[in-house]
């Protein structure tokens, strides 16, 4: 019988701009939240698709560099001191640096008189940085004193560079991975008067270090006995960080001139924009949520008002306040409820469409994520419940007492 | 229960009032035993002295003790329980739902404690010569009907006071007599007390105390 009293001043727009206004901020709310949830493996997983950042970074050449060194003028080449490579270390950003070993000899190589392949012959050059840098483990991957067989370790990108460019233009054959990696190469080293031929074979391909790779100990060997210096300083430096998007670092590097491996900073920059978006839509969802629940309190302020002569009636009849809020109470908790059952709908299609993608990156979606964000959700509503029910027995009170 | 007036003077009151008065600014008590006639021309504060007793004026001076204790200190749920359990009354504005049928109002207090039987309160819709009227809104109902209508409704709750506020203003004198008589027998059958305000003594009945405010 109160709630026909009571029910005579409500306005059904009213109550539908602020239904569909609270479904639209808990539908983005939810929405962020349970995405976040869905791929915050792909971001903490450190060996996965967004693991720690492994950038490597040279000093910019400028034309001067260049016709400065063409002269002689200056012998500096552009590497880094050891108190630049300590300050890069100390950064908050920075888990650790390693820097690019470079050999300061001569090497050359050349395939076999007896290979199924075209014979060459060319000039090389090698680098190596510690183990645990590189991206591939391989069993073959090892060289201590006294071996006559070096493995090494090429770019991917060059043995696509040879079989879709040079190979196709030269009419030479395509080489798949496997096919190079039993090809027996001859690499001759010399310097410092000396001279000592070793075989190879290429024994992996790397995706991260962009150079022809050796073993760590035998170019610290190699250098010590061919090469011009024994220590030379290194011209690139391998950086771990934990966080590829991190604009100090980034600004640290432009200020210094220090260039970064494009790639690495397009996968930076695809971080730091999805961050962006989701913190814009957990943003806008926050905003209309709280629009919303601004236009649900008004609301509930006009149709008390709007009542105000009959919550007084009722109140002086003895109804208590609990009785006389209660039809409120109802019509809040319904419609809250309401907008979070219905929100599920839509939360489901938008899950869906994300889904596949990240199935296809090869990360499982738990199914567990909906009831995580479920939970808290409904919480979040009944918190929201709670708060108008106090503000409706508040007012309730007031007109009462008026 | 004993309700005792002790000093009050409500905000604003001429002096002149309080000078003639019975009740402003004296010591009055009574319990629910009495039946008390309360008259006064208009103006003078009937409606004041109702509003008092329960509790939603609070501007006047001095103490309303109910049982002992101040009305001002009681909270909001205990004020709804004094009009809920002790105290029924018929406004002088009636208070009803303009929006509801005469039967819808009377059963929105009925249904507090279910007090009467439908059967009852369609024996009294027909000793108050309302019966053809109980499915019509009040809004379309003349004030005297109203009026018979909130005594009606009045009467469907546990009291131990009925406070009633010019509540035959709009009756004819025959009316007048026999809801007053139905008022006093369910009063009695209750043991409560009465207070009835009016613009004067025309109430034919005994009261234990007749006050002029």
């Amino acid at each position: 019988m109160i709630w026909k009293v009571l029910k005579s001043n409500i306005k059904i727009p009213q109550l539908s701009a602020a239904f569909i206004g609270v479904l639209c901020g808990i539908t983005l709310l939810m929405g962020a939240v349970l995405f976040y949830v869905d791929v915050k493996d792909i971001f903490t997983d450190r060996e996965g698709f967004w693991k720690d950042e492994y950038v490597v970074i040279n000093k910019s050449i400028h034309l001067s560099d260049s016709y400065h060194q063409i002269r002689g003028e200056r012998g500096n080449k552009n590497v880094f001191s050891t108190e630049e490579i300590e300050e890069i270390k100390s950064k908050d950003y920075v888990i650790d640096v390693a820097p690019f070993i470079a050999s300061t000899f001569s090497v050359s190589v050349h395939t076999d008189r007896q290979s199924a392949m075209p014979g060459f012959y060319s000039d090389l050059f090698f680098e190596a940085i510690p183990d645990e840098y590189i991206d591939v483990a391989y069993d073959d991957w090892h060289w201590e004193e006294g071996m006559t067989f070096i493995p090494i370790i090429l770019p991917r990108t060059y043995l696509n560079l040879y079989n879709f460019g040079f190979a196709q233009s030269q009419n030479l054959p395509q080489l798949s991975e496997d096919g190079i990696g039993v090809l027996n190469l001859n690499v001759t080293v010399r310097g410092n008067n000396n001279r000592e031929n070793f075989t190879s074979r290429i024994v992996g391909f790397s995706d991260r270090i962009n150079t022809f790779l050796v073993p760590k100990p035998f170019l610290t060997w190699a250098n010590k006995n061919f090469g011009s210096e024994e220590s030379p300083n290194p011209g690139r430096l391998i950086v771990i960080t934990n966080d590829p998007s991190n604009e100090e670092m980034l600004k640290f590097f432009q200020d210094n001139q220090y260039r970064v491996d494009s790639n690495i900073l397009s996968n930076a920059k695809a971080l730091m924009f999805l961050r962006i978006i989701s913190a814009i839509v957990l943003t806008i969802g926050i905003i209309i949520i709280a629009l919303a629940f601004w236009l649900m309190i008004v609301s509930l302020l006009l149709l008390l008002e709007r009542n105000h002569d009959n919550i007084a009636k009722l109140g002086m009849l003895g109804y208590l306040n609990r009785e006389i809020s209660k039809p409120y109470i109802i019509l809040i908790i319904t419609l809250l409820l309401s907008t979070f059952v219905v929100a599920i709908i839509p939360l489901s299609v938008f899950r869906n469409s994300y889904h596949n993608i990240i199935v296809s990156f090869g990360y499982e979606v738990s199914p567990d994520s909906v009831f995580l964000i479920l939970l808290p959700t409904l919480l979040f509503v009944f918190a929201l419940s709670a708060y108008l029910i106090f503000y409706v027995k508040k007012q309730v009170k007031s007109i009462m007492l008026s | 229960m004993e309700i005792c007036f002790s000093g009050i003077i409500p905000f604003p009151i001429p002096d002149s009032l309080i000078m003639n008065s019975q009740i402003w600014g004296r010591e009055f008590s009574f319990n629910k035993n009495d039946k008390i006639l309360v008259m006064a021309e208009s103006g003078k504060g009937k409606t004041t002295f109702i509003n008092i007793m329960l509790g939603t004026r609070k501007d006047y001076s001095g103490k309303l003790y109910i049982n002992n204790r101040d009305i001002k200190e009681f909270s909001i749920n205990e004020l709804s329980m004094l009009r809920k359990d002790k105290f029924s009354i018929v406004p002088q504005g009636l208070m009803l739902f303009e929006q509801l049928t005469a039967w819808e109002n009377i059963q929105l207090n009925n249904k507090i404690s279910n007090f009467f039987s439908d059967d009852e309160i369609i024996e009294l819709l027909t000793v108050f010569d309302v019966i053809d009227q109980k499915d019509k809104k009040c809004k379309q109902l003349s004030f005297g009907q109203n009026q018979r209508i909130a005594v009606i409704r009045a009467l469907c709750q546990k009291y131990e006071f009925l406070l009633l506020d010019e509540p035959f203003s709009h009756l004819d004198v025959k009316n007048k007599e026999k809801i007053w008589n139905t008022i006093c027998k369910h009063a009695n059958r209750q043991n409560a007390g009465i207070v009835i305000t009016s613009l004067s003594d025309d109430v034919n009945n005994s009261f234990t105390k007749k006050i002029s405010v």
